[in-house]
């Protein structure tokens, strides 16, 4: 399974983005559109070039064996400097206002009025220069030479500002929007996560559901109006499937009805018919039609819970019933019918009459094996397990396993094994049970059914 | 003896019958709850036999205004529909028993056989097997149309086995019904019983014959063709 996106988290950093963007804009805005007072000195976009000059100047500043700074332009601030020869740059001890060394002597003029005020940053536009264009940013920054106040003026706009002044503005600025772009992602978690908490129990109710609780409905009360859609489909599906559940079971009245009455009337038909060789044979015929119509209808009926008869019942007596039951059959076949068992009361809790038609049907195929004049034994053993021995041919020690398959064939030309072996595992693996065979010292098949019991004296 | 058959698949009803017949009741046939509850009133039935799935309803719905009429009357439901709520339905519904189709014919009779006895309604009629016949009103075996002379004990396995007939009657029904519950019986006695019964059936020409049942009992059929 992937892993699904977690919409709390697309929606924090969706926010994250937003706000991040947002800054951006606004910062890139103000310098650019919004022209805050007479002199214009904002809406312009040589402002944007301050960071990278007052870059350069900072490369520009030495130190002189006597301790004093002093700006000695570095290449880059030379070659701005004749690209635009408007351009000054100028630095002062911020205590003093005494300009340092190397200072455009014009701008040292224009900011030594500045000297009685201490400035943390200062846009200006020169009063005796009639270039609007031109405009000057004075700063105080702390250098590597100490506290400094850098200034320059007439500097030109060049792309590489944009990026360059964003950083400086985000650098700046990043401690203001961080934190509300922080509360907002917290706020916008817990929102969600809080407004989304109605589906965990949703969720939880949908996973109680099963094949027989299909008329539950899972709670639309407290979900959001977003994921109503989405709980009530699945209310819709869960509807569907209520539906084919009914359908199933009325198909399932219906194929009782519709496999058992022509079953009954045939073997009214054969009891009435006597006992010749021919019609012993049609009658064990049609038992085994009826014992594969009945294992067919209680594994439908086992798919449900609600549909199974579980029932305590001792094995010996049930086992019993189906014995008597095929006495007759037996006698008519020419064969015999035993039964042994411990004397150990054994308790199942079971449906009885999906075992039994299990029990049938081996009976019926141990019957059809065994020759002419044997027994057939039906045996149980302390702790439970039911055997039916016959003595025929026995089953190949490599074919033990494949008489369980469905329409398992030796051959592709011999038919099915007929044996309804398939249907009587898929019955006995629903009732909780094993099935295998063995083989009868002497020749022949032991099928051996092993189930879920309880001894009687663990019984209260 | 008469015994409603409410079924509404003519040929299980004729079969019913005929199965009934042959065992020696009469019987009439209600395709559906209207025709069962007229027949009901019309008649005075020993039992009657109800399918579930009828053209108008569930079988079951007649029982309790045919419990009202006649109290005292079994009713045996015969059903195609045997999931375990079924029958606890049919069972609840008032029935007396609930026979599940297909059923198995000797099992059914005896089943039917139960419940006319408990009720005591009348003369049941005569169980037969081959030549014996066993007649249950006046407790008298007869071969043919004379009675069939047997020792004490042989009677008294014969008419066990008779009850029973089809059927494998077990060794604990057979033994106390021959020697009574109280008393110690030696393990061999029953079958040393037994064969002797075996040759005076063969002896007699009675074309029945009791089949050893190992582990369960005995059983008495048909002498097989």
């Amino acid at each position: 399974m992937t892993r699904s996106p977690s919409l709390a988290l697309r929606l924090a950093l969706y926010l994250f983005a937003t706000q991040v963007i947002a800054a951006l804009v606004t910062t890139l805005g103000i310098e650019l559109f919004v022209e805050d007072d007479a002199v214009a000195l904002h809406k312009n976009r040589n402002e944007l070039a301050t960071p990278r000059i007052n870059n350069m100047l900072l490369e520009s500043l030495r130190v002189a064996a006597d301790g004093k700074v002093f700006i000695q332009p570095s290449p880059s601030l030379l070659s701005e400097m004749s690209r635009n020869p408007t351009t000054m740059v100028a630095a002062f001890y911020p205590r003093t206002g005494e300009p340092l060394e190397g200072s455009s002597p014009v701008l040292a003029d224009a900011l030594s009025g500045m000297q009685k005020i201490r400035t943390s940053h200062l846009h200006f536009r020169l009063a005796e220069k009639n270039d609007t264009d031109l405009v000057g940013h004075m700063s105080t920054a702390n250098t590597p030479f100490g506290p400094l106040s850098l200034a320059s003026y007439g500097h030109h706009f060049e792309w590489i500002d944009i990026f360059l002044s964003l950083h400086y503005e985000m650098t700046t600025y990043v401690r203001y929007f961080l934190l509300a772009a922080l509360l907002a992602i917290f706020v916008a978690w817990i929102g969600f996560k809080r407004g989304l908490a109605p589906l965990d129990k949703v969720a939880r109710e949908a996973e109680r559901i099963d094949l027989d609780s299909l008329h539950q409905r899972l709670p639309l009360a407290g979900v959001p109006l977003e994921a109503t859609p989405l709980v009530f489909s699945m209310n819709k599906v869960l509807e569907r499937l209520d539906d084919g559940a009914e359908r199933q079971r009325r198909f399932l009245a219906n194929a009782a009805h519709e496999l058992r009455t022509p079953v009954a009337i045939l073997m009214e038909r054969l009891d009435e018919a006597g006992d010749s060789e021919t019609f012993v044979k049609l009658r064990r015929d049609a038992e085994r039609i009826r014992s594969i119509v009945e294992q067919l209808l209680a594994g439908f009926r086992l798919e449900r819970k609600e549909n199974r008869g579980d029932e305590k019942c001792e094995i010996g007596e049930l086992v019993e019933t189906i014995v008597d039951d095929h006495a007759l059959l037996a006698v008519k076949m020419g064969k015999g019918i035993a039964f042994e068992k411990s004397d150990e009361k054994q308790m199942l809790n079971v449906d009885r009459f999906a075992l039994q038609s299990v029990l049938a049907n081996l009976i019926q195929n141990a019957l059809r094996a065994e020759p002419e004049g044997g027994t057939i034994v039906v045996s149980i053993e302390n702790g439970g397990q039911i055997n039916v021995v016959d003595h025929g041919e026995g089953v190949p020690e490599e074919e033990r396993e494949m008489i369980f398959e469905p329409f398992w064939r030796k051959n592709p030309l011999t038919p099915g094994t007929g044996l309804g072996l398939a249907i009587a595992r898929d019955l006995i693996v629903k009732l909780g049970g094993a099935i295998r065979v063995e083989t009868t010292p002497g020749g022949g098949a032991i099928f051996c059914l092993a189930l879920p019991t309880t001894k009687m004296s663990d019984m209260r | 003896m008469r015994i409603l058959i409410v079924e509404d698949e003519p040929e299980m009803a004729v079969l019913i019958r005929r199965r009934l017949g042959r065992a020696g009741f009469e019987s009439d046939n209600a395709g559906s709850i209207d025709e069962a509850n007229e027949a009901f009133r019309a008649n005075e039935y020993a039992l009657v036999l109800l399918d579930r799935r009828l053209p108008d309803g569930d079988g079951a719905e007649c029982i309790p205004a045919m419990r009202r009429l006649r109290p005292n009357v079994p009713i045996v439901i015969v059903s195609a529909l045997d999931a375990y709520s079924d029958r606890v339905s049919g069972l609840d519904a008032g029935a007396d028993d609930y026979i599940a189709k297909p059923f198995n014919g000797p099992e059914f009779l005896a089943r039917v056989r139960a419940r006319l006895r408990q009720t005591n309604v009348g003369a049941l009629p005569p169980i037969v097997v081959g030549r014996i016949s066993y007649d249950q009103n006046s407790r008298q075996i007869l071969k043919g149309a004379s009675a069939f002379l047997l020792h004490r004990r042989e009677f008294m396995l014969l008419e066990a086995l008779m009850r029973r007939a089809n059927r494998v009657a077990t060794r604990a029904e057979l033994i106390s019904a021959v020697y009574g519950l109280d008393k110690a019986v030696s393990p061999g006695a029953l079958d040393t019983l037994v064969s002797r019964l075996r040759k005076t059936l063969e002896e007699a020409g009675a074309d029945a014959e009791v089949h050893l049942v190992r582990g369960r009992g005995y059983l008495l059929t048909e002498a097989h063709a």
